[in-house]
């Protein structure tokens, strides 16, 4: 009796362990092919924090994507909390943010060609001459900073300029780089042939976004969740002076701020995302978020289409949605990495 | 026959007789029992749950049954001493040395103190021990050292328990570095090392029907935290400071009753620093406790009720003020035989958190001895999770509207033991099934984007935990061998988020099976060979479960010779971890040591 308890006992466990229980599995994928005039879409994935799962989605014009293209080109990881890709001389250059490097790859097959080191942590990248690019880097507090100068031919860090706190977005207007900073309410002028700090522009709130209108003037998103309601300012690179702000009340958290180039418009979000009408200072709401996640968006002016990345709880593979940028009509959506974030659009 | 169904804390287990109880011992590796040298590694290898702890030494918490560090209560002398701002307590700051009489609770069933949604682990000193002086001295190959004193003073109306350690550890060990994809190298760990010193002390004076323990226990541990693979060192450190002291006075009154109180202080501080992204947290909280207990008994049957009251006080950076919290709690129990073979427990408890009622929970419980050999107890009943306070205050993204984690449970422990002498063998087979609502999770907000945690899932846990213990003595020989399975769903069902790709998947870092089996051959009671296996299966790291840990199987073994001279005892035990250099991680981008030796001296009197 007592042989046959155990021997009942022990078949029930076996029976119940016996059931496979393997996790979903992942569809192996290899890279696209590319021409020099395939239109796509790069989404950076920022990945969660410490885990080293970044990677970099490619969206084809039909909607299909391919969820990590460096894996597949490279068969490695990307590193961890991908933050910005840029463009130079037919390269990609990606900021991995907590890797503290910046991958180099080639834009026809994604290969790595280069990996830059000695950063302290890569935010976004700003082509500023023939061979030369600036590196924005976080820091949390209005402590010593460095914009990190790297030639794009050697892919080495060649200089560097000093700032106070959390430098991020960069636009350059020809000789000069408009540089925000995410941590004081300062937006610095450099002169990119001197690597210096020319002017000093003060706003009254920190300066976390900025665009270049086709005027070649700056619009910059100031104010975060520690300083809000946040604005917009309008300033005239020219002169270097606010010329208008827009100060929003009602909705005040908005993330990113973005300039369709071809329709003179831009565009907010603070999970939904609003036209701004520059003239009346009026908001139409143009996408509702409805149960997304909207963590960024991007422009495709060729096809004017909105981008806008859905990074869910950032524990599951978001999504990236594309608008029509007419009838702001859902187009498509494709299914990409964890944290979906930067939009990059090859025209 | 009795059977105690109902009771799960440290008092209630001493009524007697109790024949089924769900706590599981802990062993605590100073007995030697066991390829174990903290209480990390203990329950990683002594239990059929998971540690989740990224590397030696560092931050270690405890997931019992699918549940979360949070849902799991560590008590110490009867007082719950989570910290109240994480919610979670970090098991790689109990020295295994100190606490060699530990036990862990597996069931979601709390009597007196709630929140043990998903089980308790009571940390106690070792009750067997009575040795005079014990010396302890450690290393092992990470250049790790571990030294320890107890002094045990006094007789029977006075007892005095000194504990004094230090440990140093460099954790300089070798793994694979997995960021080096397509070549793998061999790394050496940096930035790991850290101290920990504690003082302990533990008086017992006993009168007549009159008992006083007053214990003391200070730890002060200072870590740098190690750069996960692939990212950049951020050079961390972090320094756990606490001080606890707990009196309790027993009384025995007339008619089987019986009365106790007990009043405790605890101050705990964390401070943490990133000195590159010049990150600086501070963390101070007081908790105040008064607890009185009364129990009666009338024959076999057991009434018992308590009354407490917590009063925690936080005061950091990552508030926007000092923020208080009083716990107040009633909890009845009453167990008692119905037939000679049978017996009913029933537990309700009800809790104020600052002055506003949380659910009521209760549990009932049936035990049925069905022979000597072969006991059955079911369980039904509810719990819940209070938000920690960071959940509630957090400077910025807190939320004081969050409910509480609920869980409605149905647990069954069958123990059946068919040979007790020469040949002994043993066998436990606890199914169980959770349902968690509530489910707290921290996501971007839906206005803003700033996190901030949310009542999201609801998740169901189910499977079952079995344990195997077999002997054999045969001359001077004795042959064991002890297996823990565990197997365990745990499921998401619903997400407040819709398209969320978790629905049906497994939560993350909740492995579906684990199994660990220990073998020993014990020659003459002097000499030991230990051999001990650990399976674990693939961990969801993303919650989709398309991001996942691989399964691994991690073998160590050990040595142990005890020799005697009058009443001086020398133990000493040779380790050998991860004997085939197994690569594996149990928490992403933290890659586990390779092989790996450790030595223990252990001297006694």
């Amino acid at each position: 009796m007592k042989l046959i308890i155990t021997q009942l006992l022990l078949i029930l466990i076996l029976l119940v362990g016996c059931k496979k229980d393997n996790p979903p599995v992942q569809p192996i994928e290899t890279p696209p092919i590319t021409t020099a005039t395939t239109h796509y879409v790069l989404v950076c994935n920022e990945g969660q924090f410490n885990t080293g799962n970044a990677s970099v989605s490619r969206i084809e014009t039909n909607g299909t994507s391919t969820v990590d293209i460096y894996k597949a080109a490279n068969n490695k990881p990307l590193g961890d909390i991908a933050q910005s890709i840029t463009a130079i001389n037919n390269k990609y250059y990606i900021a991995v943010n907590n890797s503290g490097k910046i991958e180099v790859v080639n834009t026809s097959d994604f290969k790595n060609i280069a990996t830059i080191q000695g950063l302290i942590s890569p935010r976004y990248i700003l082509r500023v001459g023939n061979n030369r690019a600036y590196v924005s880097n976080f820091k949390l507090t209005n402590t010593l900073n460095y914009i990190q100068v790297i030639n794009t031919q050697t892919n080495v860090i060649i200089d560097s300029i000093a700032l106070d706190g959390w430098a991020e977005k960069m636009v350059l207007i020809g000789t000069k780089a408009y540089v925000t900073n995410g941590s004081n309410k300062y937006l610095y002028v450099i002169n990119t042939s001197t690597n210096t700090i020319d002017t000093t522009i003060e706003l009254t709130n920190a300066v976390t976004d900025i665009v270049k209108d086709n005027s070649n003037n700056v619009w910059v998103l100031c104010g975060d969740y520690n300083s809000h309601p946040n604005y917009i300012a309008y300033i005239n690179t020219t002169t270097n002076v606010v010329e208008q702000t827009i100060n929003f009340v009602n909705t005040s958290d908005f993330l990113h701020i973005a300039y369709n180039a071809t329709s003179n418009t831009l565009f907010l979000l603070d999970k939904n995302i609003y036209a701004l009408n520059k003239t009346s200072s009026l908001l139409e709401l143009v996408v509702n978020k409805g149960v997304h996640n909207f963590y960024n968006f991007g422009i495709d002016v060729t096809n004017q289409h909105l981008i806008v990345s859905d990074a869910k709880d950032f524990q599951q593979q978001g999504y990236v949605y594309r608008y029509s940028l007419n009838n702001y009509v859902l187009l498509d959506s494709s299914k990409v990495g964890i944290g979906p974030s930067e939009i990059f659009v090859k025209e | 026959m009795q059977l105690s169904v109902a009771q799960k804390t440290n008092d209630t287990l001493k009524l007697k007789p109790i024949e089924i109880t769900s706590q599981k011992t802990v062993v605590g590796f100073s007995l030697g029992v066991h390829n174990a040298t903290s209480i990390t590694q203990s329950i990683q290898n002594n239990t059929s749950y998971f540690v989740k702890q990224s590397s030696p030494g560092m931050l270690a918490t405890l997931s019992i049954r699918g549940s979360t560090a949070s849902q799991i209560n560590t008590l110490w002398q009867g007082i719950k001493i989570n910290n109240t701002m994480l919610g979670q307590n970090d098991i790689s700051l109990l020295q295994g040395n100190l606490f060699g009489g530990s036990t862990l609770n597996e069931s979601a069933q709390s009597t007196a103190i709630v929140g043990g949604a998903g089980g308790n682990v009571t940390i106690a000193t070792n009750p067997n021990d009575t040795n005079i002086i014990k010396l302890y001295a450690a290393f092992n190959t990470f250049n790790n050292t571990n030294n320890a004193l107890q002094l045990r003073l006094g007789k029977e109306r006075l007892k005095s328990f000194t504990h004094i350690n230090y440990n140093y550890d460099c954790n300089n060990y070798n793994f694979i570095n997995a960021a080096d994809y397509s070549t793998p190298t061999t790394k050496t760990q940096t930035n790991a090392n850290g101290t920990s010193n504690t003082m302990y002390e533990e008086l017992r004076y006993a009168y007549r029907k009159l008992n006083v323990i007053a214990s003391f226990w200070y730890n002060y541990t200072q870590r740098w935290l190690p750069a996960a693979v692939g990212t950049t060192n951020q050079h961390e450190t972090q320094q756990d400071s606490s001080l606890r002291g707990v009196t309790t006075i027993n009384y025995n009154l007339k008619n089987n009753q019986y009365l106790s109180a007990t009043v405790a202080l605890m101050q705990e501080q964390l401070n943490y620093q990133n000195k590159v992204l010049q990150l600086y947290s501070t963390n101070n909280i007081t908790t105040a406790i008064g607890i009185v207990n009364y129990k009666k008994t009338v024959r076999n049957s057991l009434f018992n009720i308590m009354g407490s009251n917590y009063k925690y006080t936080a005061t950091t950076n990552n508030y926007s003020s000092i923020k208080h919290q009083y716990e107040n709690t009633v909890a009845l129990n009453f167990s008692t035989p119905l037939t000679s073979h049978t017996q009913l427990g029933v537990n309700v408890t009800q809790q104020l958190i600052n002055y506003r009622y949380t659910p009521t929970i209760a549990s009932v419980a049936y035990g049925v001895n069905y022979s000597t050999n072969l006991k059955v107890r079911a369980t039904v009943g509810n719990n819940y999770r209070y938000p920690t306070l960071n959940d509630k205050y957090w400077s910025v993204g807190g939320n004081t509207n969050l409910k509480p984690e609920e869980v409605m449970y149905g647990e069954l422990k069958i123990n059946y033991r068919p040979f007790n002498h020469l040949i002994k063998l043993s066998f436990d087979l606890d199914p169980y099934y959770k349902k968690l609502t509530n489910m707290i999770q921290w996501l971007p907000s839906a206005t803003n984007g700033i996190w901030s945690p949310t009542n999201v899932k609801t998740v169901a846990q189910y499977g079952y935990d079995a344990h195997l213990l077999a002997s054999y003595k045969v001359g001077k020989y004795v042959f064991a061998l002890e297996e823990f399975l565990g197997y365990n769903k745990s499921i998401v069902l619903q997400s407040t988020t819709t398209n969320d790709a978790s629905v049906g998947r497994q939560l993350i870092y909740s492995p579906i099976f684990q199994l660990k089996s220990n073998i020993s051959i014990q020659y003459n009671n002097s000499i030991t060979f230990r051999y001990t296996h650990i399976s674990t299966s693939w961990r969801a790291t993303s919650a989709d479960n398309y991001s996942y840990l691989p399964y691994y199987t991690v073998s160590n073994a050990s040595v142990e010779y005890v020799t005697h001279y009058k009443q001086h005892h020398i133990k000493v035990q040779c380790l050998v971890n991860n004997i085939f250099n197994c690569n594996y991680a149990i928490v992403a981008a933290r890659p586990q040591p390779l092989r790996n030796y450790g030595l223990q001296l252990i001297y006694t009197l």
